[in-house]
Parts: structure tokens; sequence; C-alpha cells
């Protein structure tokens, strides 16, 4: 015995990782569907097992969306190797390892031994050292792949507080950091492109009057010429300071790129769909 | 039937139904099943797909009786896939066709 709220909650639980929007749009499909089922005459628990089981239904709709309902399950319950763990071993493997070289030394089984401790002393070291470093570099940056394992519209797993809060410090940081090396470095740009731009200003209106010199009759040839290279150079030098600006790479730019190819390849599939639909309309009328 | 075949064959299916006119989901569900007789909740995350795909647009239209109704809307770029796809279809079938008889004569 089931009826449409319970169907309808039951089918949001297995679809749950999709964007909240979609999730209503597919379950309004639903309710719409078994509403007009309803109205043709069928009871409600009819129209319901008309859909079949809820699981497979679930896999049917995750599917359309590319998303694979077994990963988004692993994902759910993967467990998350703890940070604290790494530093123990870590510790661990190096106090191990001074054990050990203090084992044998004491042992006195000869230099050989002692220094073959010492080596392996110093190897535990290097890899605590090691793991002590990945540990805190895992403070500041993601995992790679744990974001291939979360699907669309999903959150990713939070992290605890406090690492949370450095990081976000450290990113406003380096942002700032980041901002203020940018404004150093387009203010000097923009300082040597001033007189770069003034000398130009000047080589027109100097241009302009040796120009109607010439046309006058003056013999000014060679001056003229100068200045047009003159004005050349600033071109050039202008133009290199522009390509030097420290543009500010936003996330969005490069989706923007993207949007505008997609745009344009949609345009071109509607280019063509249309003039194929006008065929067909030429063919239909014959 | 096999529900290999009439999975393969859904979005074309789809395809052509909304060629005519627009329809809301609950109409385009029973138009399908006259022609492939399915588990009916299978249409509506095709009819998704297609929509996330830019094949169909929907909008909203009041109704007589009960809420609004989603609209499916075939697109330009869908109209495009809908041909592709019965070519294919037609190109396929008719390539299987000739190797059963061939195998029969």
């Amino acid at each position: 015995m089931i009826n449409q709220e319970q169907f309808l909650k039951a089918l949001q639980e297995r679809i749950s990782v999709l964007e909240q929007a979609e999730q209503q749009d597919i379950l309004a499909e639903y309710a719409q569907h078994i509403e007009m089922l309803m109205k043709d005459g069928l009871t409600e628990e009819e129209a319901i097992r008309d859909f079949g089981p809820v699981d497979e239904l679930a896999a049917e709709i995750l599917e359309a969306y590319h998303i694979d309902p077994v990963r988004v399950k692993a994902a759910e319950t993967a467990i998350k190797p703890k940070k604290t763990e790494t530093v123990q071993t870590a510790a661990k493997a190096a106090g191990s390892g001074l054990v050990r070289g203090w084992k044998s030394f004491t042992a006195a089984d000869g230099w050989k031994k002692f220094c073959n401790a010492v080596a392996q002393f110093c190897c535990c070291i290097g890899r605590g050292c090691k793991r002590f470093g990945s540990w805190v570099r895992g403070l500041f940056h993601r995992q790679p792949g744990r974001e291939t394992v979360v699907a669309q519209g999903e959150r990713p797993p939070r992290m605890p507080k406090a690492k949370r809060e450095l990081r976000r410090i450290w990113r406003g940081v380096k942002k700032a950091m980041k901002m203020l090396a940018r404004l150093c470095w387009n203010g000097c740009l923009m300082i040597l492109a001033l007189p770069v731009f003034l000398l130009a200003f000047a080589d027109v209106l100097c241009l302009g009057l040796l120009l109607v010199l010439l046309l006058q009759g003056y013999p000014v040839t060679g001056m003229t010429m100068v200045l047009l290279g003159g004005l050349l150079l600033c071109g050039a030098l202008l133009g290199l300071c522009w390509t030097w600006i420290w543009r500010w790479r936003t996330a969005s730019a490069p989706v923007e790129g993207e949007n505008m190819m997609e745009t344009a390849a949609k345009q071109k599939i509607l280019w063509t769909a249309a003039e194929t639909m006008e065929e067909r309309g030429e063919s239909n009328d014959e | 039937m096999n529900a290999q075949f009439k999975k393969g064959v859904l979005e074309l299916i789809v395809l052509e139904a909304m060629g005519k006119r627009d329809m809301y989901g609950y109409e385009l569900v029973a138009e399908v099943s006259k022609v492939i007789d399915l588990n009916e909740g299978t249409i509506y995350p095709l009819l998704k797909r297609l929509t996330n795909e830019h094949y169909f647009e929907t909008y909203l239209r009041e109704s007589s009786e009960g809420p609004p109704r989603k609209y499916y809307h075939i697109t330009a770029a869908g109209i495009l896939h809908r041909d592709e796809l019965e070519t294919d279809w037609n190109v396929f079938q008719e390539q299987v066709n000739r190797f059963l008889k061939e195998q029969k004569s």
C-alpha cells in the first residue's frame, strides 16, 4: 500500500543528489502523471504501480543526468582518511627508527650495523617529514580526486571548521598579495607608458606641421621620415605595454568563452536547421 | 518485445511525436505508448535529458482543469537531431532486414 505522497518522497530521497530545482521539476511531472491517470479512472495505487520499482525508476532518472547511481552511493559512504592518523604514523615511523638505531648500537654488532641503523633512521625521519609536509599541504589544498566523486548539484563533504577558517584566511591573504602586486605592476607600466604616449602626441603635431611645410616646398623630407619612424616606435612601445598589463583572471572568463562558443555553435545549428526546414517545406509543397 | 529494442528507438519516437505539435508530459507519454508498450515512468527522464541537451524547450500554459501544465516544444536543434536519428534508423533497419533476408535465402 503506497500512496502518491510516499511514492514521491521515496523518489526524492533517491534523486537527492540532483539540484533542488531539477528534483522539483521531476517530481511535479510524476505527480501530474499520477493525477492524470487517476482522472482516467485508475486508482492511486494502480497509477503508482505503473511506474515499477522506485529504485529502478530513480536509477533511470539519474542515468539521464549521466550520474552513476552506484558511484553516488559509494561517494556518500566513502570514509575520509583522518589527517591526525597520518601524523601519528609519521611520528611512529620516526620513533621506531630511533629505537631501532639505539638497540643496534647497544648490541655492539659492529659499525656496519650502526651505519645501517643510522641510514634507516634518516630514512624514517625523511619519510616522516614528507608525510608531515603533505599533511600541512593538505590543510591548504583540496585533495585531488575528492571532487571527482561529487555528483552534479551535490555539496562537497564539509571539513572541520578551524581548517576552513584557516583556508579562508590563507586565500584572503594570497588574494590581497596578488592584488597589491598587480596594482604595483600596472602602475609602473602606466608611468612608463605615459611619456611614450605624450611623445607620440607631440610627434603627431610635429608631423602635421612638417607635412604642411613639405607641401609648401620646404626641404624637410628627412625630418618627416624621422617623425614617421618615431610615431611607429611609440605605437609599438604602447602595444608592448598593453600586452604586459596584468589582467585579472576571473573564473567566469573561460566559462564565458565557452558559452560564447556554445551559443555560436547553437546559432550554427539553428541556421542549418532552418535551412533544412525550408527545404522540407519546399519539398512538401511540391 | 525486447526491452533493449524499445529503449534504443524511444528517443526517435519521442522526437517524432513532438514534431507535429507541442505537448505536455502526459499527452506525450500517451502518444508514445500507442507505438511502444513500456513503463511510462521511463519517458520522463528521457524528456528531461532531451531538454537538458536543448532539443526541447519547455513553457507553462494554464489549463482549464488543475494547475498549469508544462509543455514541451521541439527546437531547431531537436529537429536536426530527429532527422539525423531518422536517417540512421532507416539505414540501420534496411541493413538488418537485408542481412536477415540473405541468411534465409
